[in-house]
């Protein structure tokens, strides 16, 4: 089969399955025809790149030359930013082949919406049952991913947005480090938390693609100017086997839901015979979720102050969503900066539980997705604030992790009794990738949980 | 009169008034500053930085 031959393939694909998760924003087809023709002649000049010819699709949030982007916001919705983000330009030099802008939450959610309802394109449909949620604000990147209709995709996660729609549709989701991928090109909801990520169908093939899109650019000052590069064989065995996994029980015990327990008690079990070095650790207990919402409150508000005191306002879809990010105009500057000064705090607590573990496991998610009429706070599902138990163990982790910009790989761990995915995550310490990505890619080749398919 | 289809909300008539949502919004900002300046930060031993990545 030739690239264009597989463009066409999945460009089809989306235009018949992906709309049924509402996940496309914009199908690329021509762009993915003139790619693909490109991959093909390199091919037959024996160019061997992992990624040449390969199809993906872009979160609606980074803007892609000669295709609309909409974030996922009616006031957006004839945008074009004619330039392609530094992510995708990358992939692009990669040989991988663009078919299409995924939907997601309008403006990444940064008012806080209550419906998944939230976006230009209608809330995003689970492929494992399209009455539930894909999760956001990267819905559609994750449900085309699950449901088969693009190999691999683009998220971007300022406090969950990697993390949750990966738990929920079954996916590997790749949240980098601050600063390993550019940020060039993409919509800005937190100067401070944004990170563009992988979402594909393994540890692998995210890996890959993290390859393609991490490492220096002039055209965003946080870049660290540092690449990202797997862990070869050998150094991953011998990483692997004396790795050293901080977890804290309470995570499944108190937080799980009904249908989740299960499995993620037997994801937990799984993982545990394969890397037995198990130690308790648990975050500082901290205001994470107040901490995280005042930070892409404060600065989210300022990035759209124009189009929230602007005529277009009314546009946006979530009622909630429009109330807050009104609200978070008027977050003082006392508290942004109260919020700020205390991420110190958060990186000195990973950095103490760094000292007796490698990584910090926990559930990706500790329920299941919640159906497409359900509000978000009844009761509330949102990463960034976890209900609040006597023993919060590490499930602040999404927060923490994204306020202290440490990386976090999700991985699917199985079923809940509803037949909806759940699944895992890792956190390490900065740019800790590799590790990462090569325990995740060990849990995979000892497990099928990934090998999963929803029904068509 | 716009036909009621699944994908609306369930509690949206009763929850989703403008004014009690932008009240709860105020509220949720009050809220976490309050949280935010129960923590106390040492500035003798204070970084001279609120943010490295």
């Amino acid at each position: 089969m030739s690239a264009v031959e597989l463009a066409d393939e999945f460009c089809d694909l989306l235009e018949r399955e992906g709309t049924r998760y509402n996940a496309v924003a914009t199908l690329t087809r021509d762009r993915a025809r003139r790619e693909a023709t490109r991959a093909d002649a390199a091919l037959k000049a024996r160019d061997a790149r992992p990624l040449l010819g390969i199809p993906y699709g872009a979160k609606d949030l980074l803007a892609a030359k000669g295709a609309p982007t909409t974030w996922g916001a009616p006031p957006y919705r004839d945008q074009v930013i004619d330039a392609d983000a530094t992510a995708i330009a990358k992939l692009g030099r990669s040989g991988a082949v663009l078919a299409a802008k995924l939907a997601m939450v309008e403006l990444a959610g940064g008012g806080g919406y209550r419906y998944p309802s939230a976006s230009l394109q209608g809330p995003g449909r689970n492929p494992w049952n399209v009455e539930h949620w894909s999760g956001g604000s990267s819905s559609g990147s994750a449900a085309a991913v699950a449901g088969g209709v693009v190999p691999f995709a683009l998220g971007s996660e300022t406090s969950g947005s990697i993390g949750t729609p990966s738990a929920y549709c079954g996916v590997t989701g790749v949240r980098p480090t601050y600063g390993l991928v550019s940020r060039h090109g993409a919509m800005a909801l937190s100067w401070t938390l944004d990170k563009i990520g992988p979402m594909a169908r393994t540890a692998d093939d995210a890996s890959l693609v993290l390859e393609a899109i991490a490492g220096p650019d002039a055209n965003d000052a946080t870049s660290s100017g540092k690449r990202f590069r797997p862990l070869d064989a050998r150094s991953a065995r011998s990483a692997l086997r004396r790795v050293r996994i901080a977890f804290a029980e309470e995570d499944v015990a108190d937080h799980a839901s009904p249908e989740a327990r299960r499995a993620l008690e037997k994801g937990i079990a799984e993982f545990r015979r394969l890397f037995p070095g198990f130690v308790r650790a648990t975050l500082p207990e901290l205001p994470y979720g107040p901490m995280v919402g005042t930070v892409y409150g404060a600065e989210g508000s300022t990035i759209f102050a124009e189009l929230i005191e602007g005529d277009r306002f009314e546009e946006l879809v979530d009622a909630r969503q429009k109330a807050g990010l009104r609200a978070n105009l008027d977050i003082l500057a006392r508290d942004y900066l109260q919020a700020m000064r205390l991420r110190q705090k958060v990186i000195d607590g990973f950095r103490q539980i760094f000292t007796q573990a490698d990584v910090i496991l926990s559930v990706g998610r500790a329920i299941t997705s919640t159906p497409i009429a359900q509000a978000l706070d009844s009761p509330p599902t949102t990463a960034s604030n976890p209900p609040q138990t006597k023993r919060p163990g590490n499930l602040a982790l999404i927060p923490a992790g994204n306020l202290a910009g440490v990386p976090a790989i999700f991985f699917p761990c199985g079923f809940g009794t509803n037949g909806l995915p759940v699944g895992l995550q890792l956190v390490g310490p900065a740019f800790s990738e590799p590790l990462l990505l090569a325990l995740a890619s060990a849990y995979q080749r000892e497990t099928d949980h990934h090998t999963k398919r929803p029904k068509a | 009169m716009k036909e009621k289809t699944k994908d609306a909300p369930a509690t949206a008539a009763t929850n989703d008034e403008p004014e009690k949502l932008a009240t709860q919004a105020r509220e949720a900002v009050e809220k976490n500053a309050a949280e935010l300046r129960k923590q106390r930060v040492p500035i003798a031993a204070e970084p001279p930085t609120v943010f490295r990545p």
